[in-house]
């Protein structure tokens, strides 16, 4: 188990920069996610992790030891692959078994941690089947046990949920945080997908153009986004970002609504009253009520997506004059709601986020 | 930006003339296995139908039929009235997406999406429809570019605007969006949707995932094993899955099923599993009377469970994984070996489900319960709404 740091690590491929001044440690034992849309350098900076690419400039540790000039097999890493990468003539134990017999790793030691590892894993029924006839699910965590049996001091994860049908992704991505959090390893995982980071990770780095935008937690990630890149990235539905004008009342005034803030005396504010802001507005944060109070805003229900659970409901406010904005709200479900409703607007104001519109900063989260 | 609204999307307006839209009708066809039993869907004008169930189940098949590709083998289909069966394949106005795609490898994006409006002999007209569809899938830049140089979601986006920039009798999307990744499949179902309503064509639209089922469309049809397991708007769906089958196609995570026994005791009914009997609420042991065996199977769903301290509920699992979600959180329980699933406030992950191993209790809700047949698989309780074929 040690800790994996990313040094002012760079990686240029001729013209382009795919990671730019990357500093960044996962902690010992953790498991961190790379998340961000294709191109962003995540898969980039794994295979920098794993030596299969080379590092511009920068230094990558392990511990405190520099590895960025050692070959993959010199650093004692495991992968595991979008397509499980098996071998498919083998058996489940076979495969598992693999990683110790080049090693020369054998008999009862290997039979007992090769034992161990499909335990854990729930493959023990399935040591002795062919690993072709295997659904995905099952595939890719033989993978994994061929991963941990040989007890890598780093594992990476490169989009390995990609390649499975829904019901299995929500299996093996409970499957893999458990795993990693009885074992120990520290963990690399690249997703383009934020459902998989967050349910997975301890940490979730959030990638666009190379550059690292926001390390945290999920749920910080979730309720304090650094950014406008990560406050839309993050959530599902994204969350809405309207332009507002702050007034000197502290009240933000948009194209067909206005809110209160409850911290009008905020620090974060400073300097910002009479300008233009991007409000940040999380769907499951607008309550929808039938109108009973005249001085609600008021809005109209343009289109609703039932998810079971939930619904998800598009709603036009401020539709009485000219000037009015569309919004996304998830209410629970399935709901009363019908496009063509009219309701009462409700927005909790010490929920709201507030962007600088030219840098895209969250004004109260620190620089 | 404001978006008008389309009448057609109010429910209400939808089966008001079924003879209009797209009636099919018992249909059957096998190939070395019977691929569709006694199929009968209906689609009203402006009305959107999406049709679920895993791979296998005869979706594809069911469109190839409709649109002329196949000819089933009994059964009938009707379009606005006039038997579509002796109508060769090219005389339907079918617009049919393909799950394969079928693009023209040697024509651009923009040729693909124009080719169906060349044929039909008025391309001038209609170049600005060809670039609204491109916009709407944001393919736009993508249009001189050849298929060979596109991605899967890419091609699967092109295939698309091709059928979505014509104005036919019928719309035929076979899994339109699965290959997208799933932030822009979000985004853009619900615009699709929009598009697609403010035309007055009865609309076919499958996949292979429930809850896209339910959220793009008026009414749903749940097919397994080219039968039809029910048929519902999505509120009828969710609420009262008719069989096992569509429950395990529905939610995020879908329903947990438990898997136990029926005992009554005099006047009581309860339900044993895993060494633990579980009273019933009143609905449920009406329900559990008509049930045939005494083998059942109970569903919960993960977000009406709730953890309590150990040995204050009815049940006690052990806390197996935790995904913090934000808004909510997933936790995972083992139940003497069965894992289940729970949809529950960050609240209560943090205070129970913090550490894998540690004990919990589960407290069952009085109602959002469902009761199956352990032999038919059949919904005990609730309002099935079964589709019997005529």
């Amino acid at each position: 188990m040690s800790s994996i740091a990313f040094a002012s690590v760079f990686k240029r491929y001729g013209t382009v920069d795919a990671v730019k001044h990357l500093d960044l440690t996962c902690e010992p034992g953790e498991m961190l996610a790379l998340l961000g849309p294709s191109g962003c350098g995540k898969s980039t900076t794994l295979k920098m992790a794993a030596g299969i690419e080379d590092v511009t400039s920068g230094e990558i540790y392990f511990d405190d030891r520099p590895v960025t000039r050692l070959a993959p097999g010199e650093r004692n890493i495991a992968m595991v692959f979008e397509d499980y990468a098996l071998y498919p003539q083998m058996t489940v134990w076979e495969n598992v078994a693999f990683p110790l017999k080049v090693r020369g790793v054998s008999g009862q030691p290997a039979a007992q941690r090769i034992g161990e590892v499909l335990q854990l894993l729930g493959l023990r029924q399935l040591a002795d089947r062919d690993v072709k006839g295997l659904s995905g699910g099952a595939q890719q965590r033989v993978a994994i046990g061929r991963a941990l049996v040989r007890d890598p001091d780093v594992i990476l994860f490169d989009e390995p949920l990609s390649h499975l049908d829904a019901d299995q992704k929500v299996q093996l991505r409970a499957e893999i945080k458990r795993l990693q959090k009885l074992r120990h390893v520290t963990s690399i995982l690249v997703t383009h997908d934020q459902t998989e980071a967050i349910a997975m990770a301890d940490r979730v780095a959030v990638m666009n153009h190379g550059v690292l935008q926001q390390v945290a937690a999920p749920q910080d990630l979730y309720e304090r986004p650094s950014n406008l890149f990560v406050a839309n990235f993050i959530g599902e539905p994204p969350m809405n970002l309207p332009l507002a004008e702050l007034g000197e009342d502290a009240k933000l005034v948009g194209r067909g609504w206005a809110i209160a803030l409850d911290t009008p005396g905020g620090a974060h504010l400073a300097g910002r009253k009479g300008s233009t802001v991007v409000v940040g507005i999380r769907p499951e944060h607008i309550a929808l009520q039938p109108i009973d109070n005249p001085a609600a805003a008021k809005g109209v229900i343009t289109y609703r997506e039932p998810r079971g659970d939930t619904d998800v409901l598009t709603v036009i406010v401020g539709n009485d004059g000219a000037a009015s904005e569309t919004l996304i709200a998830e209410t629970a479900g399935p709901s009363a709601w019908r496009v063509g409703d009219r309701a009462a607007v409700h927005v909790e104001a010490n929920r709201l986020h507030l962007f600088d519109p030219d840098s895209g900063r969250n004004l109260a989260v620190a620089a | 930006m404001t978006v008008a609204l389309p009448q057609t999307l109010a429910p209400s307006m939808h089966r008001a003339a079924p003879d209009l839209g797209l009636s099919v009708l018992d249909v059957s066809k096998a190939y070395h296995h019977p691929a569709l039993q006694r199929v009968g869907i209906d689609v009203a004008p402006g009305e959107l139908v999406a049709v679920t169930g895993p791979s296998g189940a005869g979706k594809t098949t069911l469109c190839r039929i409709v649109a002329g590709l196949e000819h089933p083998d009994q059964g009938s289909i009707r379009l606005a009235g006039k038997d579509l069966l002796p109508v060769p394949a090219g005389q339907r106005r079918v617009a049919f997406m393909f799950e394969s795609y079928a693009l023209y490898p040697h024509m651009t994006v923009r040729d693909n999406v124009r080719s169906p409006l060349l044929a039909a002999g008025r391309a001038q007209a209609d170049a600005k429809r060809v670039d609204e569809v491109l916009e709407l899938l944001e393919i736009a830049q993508l249009g001189e570019r050849l298929p060979g140089a596109l991605s899967g979601g890419q091609k699967q986006r092109v295939a698309l605007a091709r059928a979505l920039v014509q104005t036919p009798a019928l719309f035929l999307l076979d899994e339109p969006i699965s290959h997208l990744d799933a932030k822009l499949r979000h985004k853009l179902r619900g615009e699709i949707r929009r598009r697609l309503a403010a035309q007055s064509a009865p609309t076919i639209w499958t996949t292979p995932d429930g809850m896209e089922a339910l959220s793009v469309g008026d009414r749903v049809v749940v097919i397994v094993d080219g039968k039809i397991e029910q048929t519902g708007t999505p509120e009828e769906i969710w609420n009262a899955p008719a069989t096992l089958q569509v429950a395990r196609l529905l939610g995020d995570p879908p329903m947990n099923l438990v898997p136990g026994t029926l005992q009554s005791d005099g006047g009581a009914s309860s339900f044993a599993v895993q060494f633990t009997q579980l009273p019933l609420p009143p609905a449920l042991v009406r329900a559990a009377e008509a049930a045939s065996t005494r083998d059942v199977t109970l569903g919960v769903r993960p977000d009406a469970l709730t953890m309590c301290e150990p040995g204050t509920g009815p049940l006690t699992a052990e806390i197996y994984s935790n995904e913090p979600f934000g808004k909510h959180a997933i936790v995972t329980v083992d139940l003497g070996g069965l894992l289940m699933k729970l949809k529950t406030s960050m609240n209560d992950a943090s205070r129970f489900a913090e550490t894998i191993g540690s004990r919990v209790g589960l407290q069952l809700p009085a109602d959002g319960l469902v009761l199956f047949d352990g032999t038919t698989g059949r919904a005990l309780s609730g309002k099935s709404t079964v589709h019997v074929p005529v």
